[in-house]
């Protein structure tokens, strides 16, 4: 068989393949929609493939190329299952990083068509948005989101998910140069991370601290500083993509950071080509914190039981492990002119920035789930006329990682421990029931 | 022991000793029980997984997750399904499927709970008769197991009122030790062990 005929052969495979998906169920997004763009993709593949010359090696190498990327996103439909990833998580999350992440395209109102899967462990956390439209430059873009097959439940830990929505709006050319200038602007206008010979200096300065030294003899090669330019822009891509993490989930972003960068990387002092050291992004987003006034949210708590679990949070999350003045690489002023440009950028795109809840209504979550009851607006008061409140999803995560703390207000309670895990399931559940009370309160508005 | 009746079910929510959590809406509230919601998972006996269901396979293994035979048989027996709201799942007739209660309920130790089906349902034919009695001292969601006992299939989707829940009173508070249960904290269905404490009558190679 010639490459050509091969090739053609493969568009039929990818056609069948796409047809054999639709056994399943799906959960988030439309599979009508999926199916209707790649049948057209493929029909449009085929159409400049057929008339090509099968000597052509140039455009069929080009063709191949574009096969291959149609059986690959075929191949994560099938991981697609609704029962794999925490499906009313998702649909919140949509809510936050849809906006951001659609355009003005010639043929439609440019929203990307969303995908979910699961697949792999803790390095699994993605969300991608196409980033070309290729040859076939004709459809909206797949945005897919990708959770961690085995941390299924662990809801907690999804808020880290705010940091991968940066990555996937910065695909979008429009939004590039306003985050260049709304936020890359400011963190990279001075300090130490301004150019590769400042970052250079930094990583060798006699002034590091003992675990960067450490590092630095351990690997006895001064290739290991020898940042590149390239390294230095995905640098400040990660701090910018924590920012956003920071301002679209809030403080529950400083948990799921820590608990996921620090298990990747106990020191939290080593740097890779892509990603800076934990300990520096952590600097970063204790500024950012600050200009928000959340950690003064703990001292205005009602109730010294509130203002206990507030500070008792924050303690761990930036109290703990403070980073020193070698790991400061910005100043407050960059950070908060950082945060304010993300702000006003995540406003105008019509993406929810997080907002601290109302004391009372934090409160009452972090209760339900020491009673072991799942966190949402269900209202406990047994009146015969019960009115259930709206809950930002993002307020149930706080409430579960300030819980995760301290599992009882009595630490001598004899209760059992309520483990990382049930949790986590509880905070799920509370976010599937807050859908619910969510369904019935619109459709019961929408008839009054 | 007596049933309790709407105002005393309410007072009881009211002292936090008695939790249905979330109640949508005050139409759930019945003379004397709370309706209850289906909730979005549903195991599928699989006609394919498992020749039969035998206690004797579950009886003399200590369930370790290297048992693979165990496992798989196990793991084998059930299709499971999650459907988000507005999400149908058809129940053919002659067909058994586990789905839990959108709602969480946690029972003081003087309370027990008597799971039926709501009769508009029992209408068409379908069933929730069995496993209708809930300890005092559970806490999670209800397990239900349905059946379509008609003729044609039924759609269900998450969210509707199927069943409805009663309380009655005890004499006495059940002892901490003796409300102890496999499926408390419940947070979906799972398959039973038909083996749990008879494995004295079966048979050790099955």
């Amino acid at each position: 068989m010639k490459p050509k005929e091969f090739l053609l052969q493969e568009c039929e495979n990818v056609r069948s393949t796409l047809r054999d998906v639709l056994r399943h169920d799906y959960a988030a997004g439309s599979s009508k929609e999926f199916y209707n763009e790649f049948c057209v993709r493929l029909d449009f593949l085929e159409s400049l493939l057929r008339p090509v010359d099968p000597d052509d090696v140039t455009s069929l190498q080009t063709f191949a190329d574009e096969v291959s990327l149609l059986s690959t996103l075929v191949h994560h439909i099938e991981r697609s299952h609704a029962g794999e990833f925490p499906w009313s998580f998702t649909e919140y999350l949509q809510k936050i990083a849809i906006p951001l992440c659609k355009e003005n395209l010639a043929d439609n109102e440019g929203e990307p068509i969303l995908r979910v899967y699961a697949e792999g462990g803790l390095y699994s956390y993605q969300i991608n948005l196409e980033n070309d439209l290729s040859v076939l430059n004709i459809g909206r873009r797949v945005f897919t989101i990708v959770f961690p097959r085995t941390l299924k439940h662990y809801v907690l830990l999804h808020a880290i998910f705010g940091h991968e929505i940066g990555h996937a709006a910065g695909t979008i050319p429009q939004h590039k140069a306003e985050l260049r200038d709304k936020v890359l602007g400011p963190l990279r206008s001075t300090g130490p991370l301004t150019s590769i010979s400042q970052a250079r200096l930094w990583l060798r300065s006699s002034s590091a601290p003992a675990a960067i030294q450490e590092l630095r003899n351990q690997y006895n090669d001064d290739s290991y500083t020898e940042i590149t330019r390239n390294q230095l822009d995905s640098w400040f891509q990660e701090f910018m993509c924590d920012l956003f993490g920071l301002v679209t989930f809030g403080p529950s972003f400083l948990a799921s950071h820590q608990t996921l960068l620090l298990a990747l990387d106990p020191t939290g002092h080593r740097w890779g080509p892509y990603h800076p050291p934990y300990i520096c992004r952590k600097a970063m987003l204790w500024h950012a914190c600050k200009h928000l006034k959340w950690d003064q949210f703990a001292a205005t708590a009602n109730g010294s039981q509130l203002k206990e679990d507030m500070e008792r949070f924050f303690k761990t999350y930036i109290g703990s492990n403070v980073p020193g003045a070698w790991e400061d690489v910005f100043t407050a002023k960059q950070v908060e002119d950082a945060v304010d440009g993300l702000i006003v950028f995540l406003s105008a795109a019509g993406s929810p920035s997080f907002s601290l809840p109302d004391q009372s209504m934090l409160a009452s979550l972090i209760e339900m789930l020491r009673d072991e009851i799942p966190p949402c607006g269900s209202d406990l008061s047994g009146s015969p006329k019960p009115k259930n409140r709206a809950v930002d999803f993002r307020h149930i995560l706080l409430a579960g990682w300030i819980v995760s703390e301290q599992p009882f207000a009595d630490a001598g309670s004899g209760k059992d421990s309520l483990d990382f895990l049930t949790l986590n399931k509880l905070c799920e559940m509370g976010m599937l029931q807050q859908r619910a009370i969510d369904l019935y309160d619109a459709k019961h508005k929408e008839a009054a | 022991m007596s049933a309790l009746v709407k105002a005393a079910i309410l007072t009881s929510i009211r002292d936090k000793r008695l939790v249905v959590s979330p109640i949508l809406a005050a139409e759930q509230l019945g003379a004397s029980s709370i309706d209850l919601r289906l909730g979005n998972v549903f195991l599928m006996v699989r006609a394919r997984g498992l020749s039969d269901v035998d206690p004797a396979r579950f009886a003399h293994s200590d369930g370790a997750a290297g048992d693979h035979a165990l496992e798989q048989a196990r793991r084998q027996k059930h299709e499971r399904f999650e459907a988000p709201f507005q999400q149908k799942f058809l129940l053919h007739p002659g067909m058994l499927a586990l789905v839990p209660t959108l709602e969480w309920i946690k029972l003081p130790p003087n309370l027990q709970g008597m799971v039926t089906a709501r009769s508009s349902w029992a209408r068409e034919g379908l069933s929730i008769a069995t496993a209708s009695l809930i300890h005092p001292g559970y806490k999670g969601v209800i397990t239900l197991e349905l059946a379509n006992l008609g003729q044609i299939p039924l759609a269900l989707y998450p969210g509707l009122r199927i069943a409805q829940i009663a309380f009655h009173t005890l004499d006495n508070d059940a002892k901490p030790e003796d409300m102890g249960s496999r499926f408390n904290m419940a947070f979906e269905p799972v398959e039973g062990n038909v083996s749990h404490g008879d494995e004295a009558f079966l048979p050790k190679n099955s």
